[in-house]
């Protein structure tokens, strides 16, 4: 978490997972090049080369555009989160050689520097299929770099998550400057349906999920707790459900005013912490509690239940929540405590408490 | 905190759900047609995505 400075946190697991990229990429590029020499005989291998990592890092921005809204549509495909910035890096290193190996190619052989060159060579900004398509693809690699040089906890400290998420919530529109390059550019002079199917095909996948995911979350803001006025007048508490309804050492989320809250059962106790963790603002709601730790889902970072304070010797910290549970119910009050503050957890009844099966030795 | 973050992401991919599509359809729209298969000896025009001299 927030200790120290390292340039990679090095795991077994992430050392297969980048095993499996670069595999996953030098196969692409052979079987891309490959066919590519079949199906055009007289490319030449330069060519093929520009294609095959465009391609690659295209399709490679898809996968990665895919694994957040289906992380928040099923909880399976979370174990990619922790993989993507990985992903992400990769993706701009192809860009970055596709770009490099096609200012060589097309703008290195005249008089003109080849990044003036790449500005004024072609100026029918008037033609869809003349377009100048390849400045298209240099402003979407400028917002790959700045991505690609901040995907690190140190730049997400040092922003702050709020600026860090902003920032890289620029790869929608790099995405969009992609689309265009590529259907401007590569789809003009290709005319089998190949390339037209495959484009209408990701685009409305990444689309589709998005827009699913956030039709998922708007429906979480939209409820409204009732006051909890008919439980403990006057208290300025609000009904947040049976506390039955919360599954032990995992949460329910609540929405007040926008801002989510998550309730979380454990030991015959109930906490309630903010559900956005400080370090990539992920739902720490859908996590768990492990070693007695709020865990949140997205890379593993953790915090105490009833102050909302990662264990020593790291420093993130949640605001908290006041709790009480009267009639089966949890009630919490709307203020946020400031993030850290120690807040009493409401004991859960006796009577409340449902032992699992086989269990209460 | 979080909420305009959630908002901008909604608002950024329901524009883009109208965008992109358009795009595509008009680039398709506006495509030069493919020459005839005897048009191998057409120079190739400069433009880099021309591999085989079929882009006019």
């Amino acid at each position: 978490m927030s200790e120290q400075y390292r340039a990679i946190g090095w795991s077994p697991a992430k050392r297969a997972s980048d095993s499996a990229i670069a595999v996953g990429v030098a196969l692409y590029l052979g079987i891309f090049l490959g066919i590519g020499m079949l199906v055009h005989p007289n490319a030449t291998a330069e060519t093929l080369l520009i294609r095959g990592l465009g391609t690659a890092a295209f399709l490679l921005l898809h996968v990665i555009l895919c694994i957040g809204p289906l992380a928040r549509l099923d909880d399976r495909f979370l174990p990619l989160l922790y993989n993507r910035r990985h992903l992400g890096v990769t993706m701009f290193v192809l860009a970055l050689t596709h770009a490099a190996f096609s200012l060589v190619q097309f703008h290195s052989l005249g008089d003109v520097n080849p990044f003036v060159s790449l500005f004024i060579s072609n100026q029918r900004f008037a033609s869809i299929s003349q377009f100048p398509f390849q400045m298209l693809g240099f402003f979407a690699l400028i917002i790959l770099f700045l991505m690609a040089a901040t995907s690190h906890d140190f730049w997400l400290r040092h922003l702050t998550p709020p600026v860090w998420k902003r920032l890289h919530m620029l790869i929608y529109w790099a995405y969009a400057l992609l689309v265009a390059h590529v259907a401007l550019g590569a789809l003009q002079s290709e005319h089998s349906p190949l390339l037209a199917t495959a484009m209408a095909v990701g685009a409305a996948t990444v689309i589709t999920l998005h827009l699913a995911a956030a039709r998922k979350e708007a429906r979480v803001d939209q409820t409204q707790l009732p006051a909890a006025s008919s439980i403990i007048a006057g208290s300025g508490f609000l009904d947040a459900g049976e506390v039955a309804s919360i599954p032990e050492k995992c949460a329910r989320v609540v929405s007040l005013n926008g801002e989510r809250i998550a309730l979380f059962r454990y030991d015959g106790k109930v906490s309630a912490v903010s559900n956005v963790c400080q370090h990539q603002n992920g739902p720490l709601g859908e996590g768990r509690i492990i070693d007695g730790c709020i865990t949140c889902p997205w890379h593993g970072y953790q915090y105490q239940p009833q102050d909302g304070a990662s264990p020593p010797p790291f420093q993130e910290k949640v605001s908290t929540f006041r709790t009480a549970i009267v009639g089966g119910r949890v009630l919490v009050h709307p203020e946020p405590l400031p993030p850290g503050t120690y807040c009493e957890p409401a004991r859960i009844p006796a009577s409340e408490i449902q032992l699992p099966k086989g269990g209460g030795a | 905190m979080i909420q305009p973050l959630r908002t901008s992401h909604r608002r950024t991919w329901i524009i883009l759900a109208v965008l992109l599509p358009l795009l595509l359809v008009l680039a398709l729209l506006d495509r030069p047609s493919a020459l005839p298969a005897d048009s191998s000896s057409v120079p190739v025009s400069g433009h880099p995505h021309s591999t085989d001299g079929a882009k006019p």
